[in-house]
């Protein structure tokens, strides 16, 4: 009887080749990669109320991000699964749907959109947020260690449009606010650059943003002769507002902030738009000229189809801030909030998240990350309603 | 004081007001000849704008037809909420129908404020206003057309109600039902009939009331709750079944709106009718221009 002395070596190599294939995966796998589950991203926006139409353009620029995201490999070579939570424009929801989102075991969050800096209950939970608000308190770690702000900041839109306000002879101001939290933390700004710039604050109003009828402020405005009004609302009220304006014939120029833009004007005056209104820009549209604007080329396609509206509106911003949480996820190898806060606040191998914008950088006193120099945004526009998109405003060439 | 400030004030507050006093004779339509409170009242109010969006801006239909076919459309609507929360209720020793249509109507608002959500979606959409927004300037103060739409259909309205209600069988018919419905009965006044046609009719002119102010409230679902509630205050200022002080009632109450929010704070409107409500209760609780019912027994 022959016995083949090879069998046994045979048999080990195939048991060991059988072995190597089934953990070669596993070993491919990233170490924080949990075994490919998809990483979660939660978003949190108002699709209800005024700040409505604002909201649903930064949610297609989010789907447009994810889908272009995963296209291309992911994170970590894991799919992105967008959670997105609709707050309904109230603070307490808000705050709701963070803990809803962190007890699902999301991780990292996009937004809140408009009442990030309300979120001061929840700070104890693991999580990080990226927000959008550009309210200073937001980027104070003591305050709000979970958040970092990605987005100009608010002073900066105040400085651009009253600068240019002040360049074109305006010394009398009247500001009006409607009493949305956003709204009324902007009035101090208003206070500061009028002291710092010379000029004079004539009206100060705030008013309930369901005001029907707003023909008493407009009478205020017109018998205290401001030779500037700046407009801080979102939503219906504009268009009201700019009826009652026509409607007394006041002639003064309103300066609005990047609110107005995100508002559904169809039905405001196309006299008072085109003759009276000028806003401050802060972030560029993905289109300039018709073409993408300089590296933001690769979304435009996914942005046109999620939301072809999208593409009027100045959402470079909002890529800037995905993209910086991608290389925060990268970097810490997961979205672990406190490897991930890590990354933010420390440079890591000596460099900082660049975008098309500029450098991002944070620090462990400082969580404000936007570009301090930023390369691209800064403007006013002088604009016109969209023809191709009822309602919206189209940057003026 | 500046006259010239006050006097747009007033003129702001009277066409809001207008438009609460047209939910407010919606409510006392039906009031005063069945003795019933639709809480569903301000939901007539949303359809009317509604429909008028969906006919007029949605679907390009010339604004006549549009406004008369949303107004009859809502109209249509009330008579079905007496139909399904109403009809079915009858009175009994043990079972008190005002209380429990109290709880049906507002059954049907939540019902009908719900589906208008998932018809329309849940956000408010841009109405193109009916003329344009150029003022009249009236030694300083401005008025618009609109606002003089808002306060004209209110008094058309209430007076063309006072006709109906004095001149013709219908109408003598629902004010007969209102002192005595079972007597109403045996004089042949078909008391189902008449309920409905008052349902009808309190839709109707809510509805108007809606599409009247559509332009400034835009095209919102979620309106008919709050001027259902602004108009209920109007009537409780007003006085329940008093047409003339529905009318009243809304105009009180649109001025110590304008009045508490440009010489306050915008933020203390809503304290206004509250405020408002107390007061009246307290010094005249059958309302401004309400009478005391007195009943022999």
């Amino acid at each position: 009887m022959t016995r083949n002395r090879t069998a046994p070596l045979r048999r080990f190599a195939v048991v060991l080749v059988a072995l190597l294939a089934i953990s070669v995966p596993w070993a491919a796998a990233p170490a924080a990669g949990a075994k490919g589950k998809p990483i979660q991203i939660g978003f949190v926006a108002s699709f209800v109320g005024d700040y409505a139409k604002a909201s649903d353009l930064v949610r297609g620029s989010f789907k447009a991000w994810v889908k272009y995201t995963n296209a291309h490999g992911g994170i970590l070579h894991r799919q992105i699964k967008a959670v997105i939570k609709d707050d309904e424009g109230s603070p307490d929801k808000s705050i709701q749907a963070v803990r809803d989102l962190v007890d699902n075991g999301v991780q990292v969050i996009e937004g809140p959109i408009i009442y990030a800096s309300l979120l001061q209950p929840v700070q104890n939970l693991p999580f990080v947020n990226l927000t959008f608000g550009g309210l200073p308190s937001l980027a104070d770690p003591k305050q709000f260690p979970n958040s970092f702000l990605t987005y100009p900041r608010a002073q900066t839109d105040v400085q651009n449009i009253t600068q240019y306000a002040v360049g074109k002879g305006a010394k009398k101001w009247a500001v009006l606010w409607d009493t949305a939290y956003q709204n009324m933390t902007l009035v101090p700004f208003y206070k500061d650059e009028a002291k710092r710039q010379g000029a004079s604050i004539v009206v100060n109003e705030s008013f309930d943003p369901q005001t029907v009828d707003f023909s008493p402020l407009v009478r205020k405005v017109k018998d205290a002769n401001p030779d500037g009004i700046f407009l801080l609302t979102v939503g219906s009220p504009v268009s009201r507002f700019f009826q009652a304006i026509q409607a007394a014939n006041v002639k003064t120029p309103i300066y609005g902030n990047a609110s107005i833009p995100a508002s559904d004007l169809s039905t405001a005056p196309k006299e008072v738009l085109d003759r009276q209104v000028a806003y401050s820009v802060i972030k560029s549209g993905i289109l300039k000229d018709g073409k993408p604007l300089p590296g933001y080329e690769p979304y435009l396609k996914e942005l046109i189809k999620e939301c072809p509206e999208c593409a009027v509106g100045g959402i470079t911003n909002h890529f800037d801030s995905y993209e910086l949480l991608k290389y925060a996820i990268e970097k810490a190898g997961g979205t672990d909030p406190a490897k991930v806060r890590k990354v933010l606040e420390t440079k890591v191998k000596n460099k900082w998240f660049i975008s098309p914008a500029g450098v991002f950088t944070c620090s462990k006193t400082d969580h404000n990350c936007y570009p301090k120099d930023p390369k691209q945004g800064l403007g006013i526009s002088r604009s016109t309603v969209s023809t191709k998109y009822p309602g919206f405003f189209e940057p003026a060439s | 004081m500046d006259l010239t400030f006050f006097a747009q004030v007033i003129v702001s507050g009277l066409a809001t007001g207008a438009v609460y006093a047209l939910v407010g004779m919606g409510y006392t339509v039906v009031f005063s000849s069945t003795r019933i409170f639709n809480l569903a009242q301000g939901q007539a109010l949303m359809l009317g704008i509604m429909f008028t969006w969906q006919l007029r801006q949605d679907w390009g239909w010339p604004t006549p037809i549009a406004i008369v076919t949303a107004a009859v459309a809502a109209a249509a609507v009330n008579v079905l909420v007496e139909r399904v929360a109403v009809a079915p209720l009858r009175p009994s020793r043990n079972f008190n129908v005002l209380l429990a249509t109290l709880v049906t109507t507002i059954g049907a608002s939540t019902v009908i404020g719900g589906l208008a959500v998932v018809v329309w979606g849940v956000n408010a959409k841009p109405f193109s206003p009916y003329f344009g927004a150029r003022g009249l300037d009236v030694g300083g103060v401005t008025i618009t057309a609109q606002q003089v739409l808002m306060v004209g259909m209110a008094l058309l309205i209430a007076f063309a109600y006072h006709l109906f209600a004095t001149r013709t069988r219908w109408g003598t018919a629902l004010v007969a039902m209102s002192d005595d419905p079972e007597a109403a009965a045996l004089r042949g006044v078909p008391v189902s009939r008449a309920r409905m046609l008052a349902f009808g009719l309190a839709g109707l002119i809510s509805a108007l009331g809606g599409i009247v102010i559509a332009p400034v409230v835009f095209a919102d679902p979620n309106v008919g709750l709050d001027f259902g509630l602004k108009g209920f205050v109007a009537i409780a200022v007003g006085g329940f079944g008093s047409m003339s002080g529905a009318v009243a009632g809304g105009m009180v109450l649109g001025v110590s709106e304008a009045v508490t929010a440009n010489y306050w704070n915008d933020q203390y409107r809503p304290l206004a009718g509250l405020f408002l409500v107390l007061v009246i209760l307290l010094i005249r609780p059958q309302g401004l221009l309400g009478r005391q019912r007195v009943r022999e027994v």
